[in-house]
């Protein structure tokens, strides 16, 4: 507990170097420039779109990257993995009523190549 | 890792096989001499796990064969899924999508994904079945049985897993919903004995799953919280029984767990996988019973407690789930006193952990979180969890839907714990909650760093909703948030609290107490506090334009017998000051300070706040405590050293 704390006060710290000033806010993209754009990983975002749950219906690519109960982020149709916990009103087999924001991480993994197909890069979510 | 190592094999394959081609379909059995194991693996994979399913049959063929140790599957893939990563059936060996039965009968590893190392058969008469429904996985067993028979046998749960809401999700065949407990008991009845279940999936460690198996299988190989998507290391858990094929189903349970934490040091990912023998929950049970009628019978006043116990427990990702032993101990601290409840508390405790039942536990944090998320810390997990919510939002039943208290019901009719739950969590009120979003309050009462040396102890006071006051020194949790370590203890001069995401709406005041000040130091004091925590944080006095507030023992609350809220808002005391109230609506009102009021509502509100008891405890303390020798006093009037950045104004 104690160190998540300092944690925290740490991390203000290193965010907040010097007599005020504010970080800046998380850049907002869409569900389809979290998916075609490799120069997000490592960066630190907000993405809105609907919580699908686990797989019914499946639209984003792949494999869940994380646990077997990461869950889509579907935005316009395309959806987008992502670890962590899901929004409001959204369970593992109930999609949620209504889209919402959520602050992200981008990271990226590597779909294996199935039935000698090459494997390809690909990006998800973290969610904060 | 497994991922990387089966895209070598492919790729070192891949001009040799194309996509395509089939493997013999002429089922039955193979190996020869009398089988000590056959592993059954009920592999529903057609949903967004397909990818995972068709790396894990790879590993089983990668385990070679044994002639005491068969390994088949029933297993399908989702064609949605694959077609994401424009493949057809062929990319995993087979001509269609149909669900099919598979027998690893040859030796030298997996050369192509998909089945290609033994016999395959389509059942149905060729088609997509059902792998939600229990008679589809009580056919499957009958079939292996009949098929490959052994003295012992190793069923494998394959899919998504979800504790007592339900497991096994089929896209195809079966839509969103997932197959109930109820209908995983109705699938294993009348299956024959089945020595060991190991429940490849996520959060199904839980007293609800072994409820509904207790008699149906011997031992069972779970997980309380989340598992990785690539779930168990089949070939070495296989290679584990090829190895000593004479190993009993106790041994076999508890080696699974080991090789499953053993295949993750050093992961990103938490795990945890626990064994039980099921010939131990009887005794479990009974203990489990014979609280749940005490806990109920100590409603509503035991309520609190419990929620707060709850709360303050070991959670996972289905957030109601919570660490059953983790509950007791803390329970345990809080029922100091009752030492008919405590009995009852250790009894569990002692059934729940006896090797009789719990056979192995681990579980690990996982380390270097996915690249900056937030891990998982399952240190408290103790093998088994129970459906347990702390009544604050989010950590509810569901209104509706299989995680409601009616599907409980439903699920588990008559057992003790189904009726504590009813009263204890059909009796909580609707708590009225604000989601602060990914952007919660958090303030710290900072002071005077020279305060240390002087040995002065100032006390960060933060006085919730629920009508109880919580101080850092009495401990870390509370109900809608987290306090830091005490100051005294870990010679800081700051403490403080971050809140919850989901919080109770109401106000929120917050008092620095002076607990010691031996040299008679008196201390000034600021709040530190931000709406954001990727921000700086704001000086509630300095940033206002005001004076830094200082804290002594001249008038001291402790002097007064009748201490009111009102009279330590009004300003009457020296030593306990009012500092600021927060009031979550929605969205959270701006942190502002109140002037005098005519509360009257007393620190030792009964039930609530402070108890006689406890108010006398304090005085005790403190008393003993602020023994010391006076020294003049001193007085800052700038901005101290802080012990983190803040902004000046607002």
């Amino acid at each position: 507990m104690r160190s998540g704390i300092i944690a925290v006060l740490v991390g203000a710290m290193a965010c907040h170097p010097a007599n005020g000033g504010t970080v800046p806010a998380p850049q907002k993209v869409s569900v389809h420039e979290v998916l075609t754009s490799p120069s997000l990983v490592g960066k630190t975002v907000e993405v809105t779109g609907r919580c699908l749950g686990y797989s019914v219906p499946t639209i984003a690519k792949g494999s869940p990257p994380v646990t077997r109960s990461d869950w889509q982020l579907e935005d316009q149709g395309e959806a987008v993995w992502v670890t962590g916990r899901m929004t409001d009103g959204c369970t593992a087999t109930t999609p949620a009523p209504a889209a919402s924001t959520i602050s992200a991480l981008v990271a990226q993994d590597t779909l294996p190549g199935l039935g000698g197909q090459k494997p390809v890069a690909r990006q998800y979510l973290v969610r904060k | 890792m497994k991922a990387l190592h089966r895209i070598c094999v492919v790729a070192a394959l891949a001009t040799a096989a194309a996509c395509g081609g089939g493997s013999n379909e002429n089922g039955g059995g193979g190996g020869g001499g009398t089988r000590e194991w056959t592993v059954m693996v009920y592999m529903a994979a057609d949903n967004s796990l397909a990818v995972q399913g068709i790396l894990d049959l790879d590993e089983m063929e990668d385990a070679g064969i044994n002639d005491k140790v068969q390994v088949v599957a029933q297993a399908e893939f989702s064609p949605s899924v694959l077609d994401q990563q424009q493949c057809t059936a062929a990319c995993f060996n087979r001509p269609n999508f149909n669900t099919f039965r598979y027998a690893i009968t040859q030796a030298g590893g997996s050369a192509r994904n998909g089945p290609d190392r033994g016999t395959v058969s389509e059942i149905g008469g060729g088609s997509n079945v059902d792998m939600t429904d229990p008679n589809t996985l009580k056919d499957f067993i009958n079939w292996a049985k009949t098929n490959f028979p052994a003295n012992h046998y190793l069923l494998v749960l394959w899919n998504h897993g979800g504790g007592y809401t339900g497991l096994i999700q089929d896209e195809t065949s079966g839509g969103s919903g997932l197959m109930s407990l109820a209908d995983l008991s109705a699938g294993l009845t009348g299956a024959g004995p089945i020595d060991v279940v190991d429940f490849d999936m996520c959060l199904m460690a839980g007293y609800e799953t072994l409820a509904k198996i207790n008699g149906l299988v011997n031992f069972a190989v779970l997980s309380e919280e989340v598992v990785p998507g690539e779930g168990n290391p089949y070939t070495s858990i296989i290679d584990g029984i090829q190895a000593n094929p004479a190993q009993d189903a106790r041994t076999l349970s508890g080696m699974i767990v080991d090789r499953f934490n053993a295949s993750y040091q050093g992961s990103k990912a938490s795990t945890t996988l626990s064994a039980y023998d099921l010939s131990g929950f009887a005794a479990f049970e009974t203990a489990l019973n014979s609280l749940a009628a005490d806990l109920q019978a100590g409603l509503p006043g035991l309520g609190a407690t419990i929620s707060q116990s709850a709360g303050a427990s070991q959670k996972y990702t289905i957030v109601e789930l919570t660490d059953l032993v983790n509950f007791l101990d803390t329970l345990n601290t809080k029922v100091t006193g009752q030492a008919a409840l405590q009995a009852k508390i250790a009894a569990l405790r002692t059934a729940a952990t006896a090797t009789a039942f719990r056979i192995n536990n681990r579980a690990r944090t996982g380390v270097g979180q996915t690249q900056g998320g937030d891990v998982a810390d399952v240190s408290r997990s103790t093998g088994l969890n129970i459906v347990l919510p702390s009544g604050t939002a989010p950590d509810i039943l569901p209104q509706s839907g299989n995680g409601s208290l009616t599907a409980y019901q439903t699920l588990l009719p008559g057992k003790a714990w189904t009726t504590f739950l009813a009263a204890y969590a059909g009796g909580q009120a609707t708590t009225p909650v604000t989601d602060q979003g990914d952007t919660r309050f958090e303030a710290y009462l900072v002071w005077d760093p020279a305060a240390i040396a002087q040995d002065a102890d100032v006390d960060f006071w933060m006085l919730e909703p629920d009508g109880n006051i919580y101080v850092p020194a009495f401990g870390s949790v509370t109900p809608n948030g987290t306090m830091s370590n005490d100051s005294y203890g870990d010679q800081t001069n700051f403490e403080g609290y971050l809140s919850n995401r989901f919080v109770e709406k109401g106000d929120y005041l917050i008092f620095a107490n002076l607990w010691r000040d031996p040299a008679n130091f008196q201390p000034a004091y600021d709040l530190a506090y931000r709406y954001d925590q990727t921000a700086g944080f704001d000086l509630f006095f300095q940033g206002n334009g005001q004076p830094n507030p200082v804290l002594s023992l001249q008038t001291s609350w402790l002097n007064d017998p009748t201490p009111t809220l009102g009279e330590v808002i009004g300003g009457a005391y020296t030593d306990l000051q009012y500092v600021a109230t927060q009031t979550f609506n929605a969205p959270p009102a701006p942190l502002a300070r109140r002037g005098p009021t005519a509360s009257t509502a007393s620190l030792k509100t009964s039930g609530k706040g402070f108890t006689p008891a406890q108010i006398a405890t304090l005085r005790r303390l403190v008393t003993i405590d602020r023994l010391g020798g006076a020294a003049s006093p001193r007085r800052f009037t700038g901005l101290w050293q802080m012990p983190f950045t803040a902004r000046g104004g607002r």
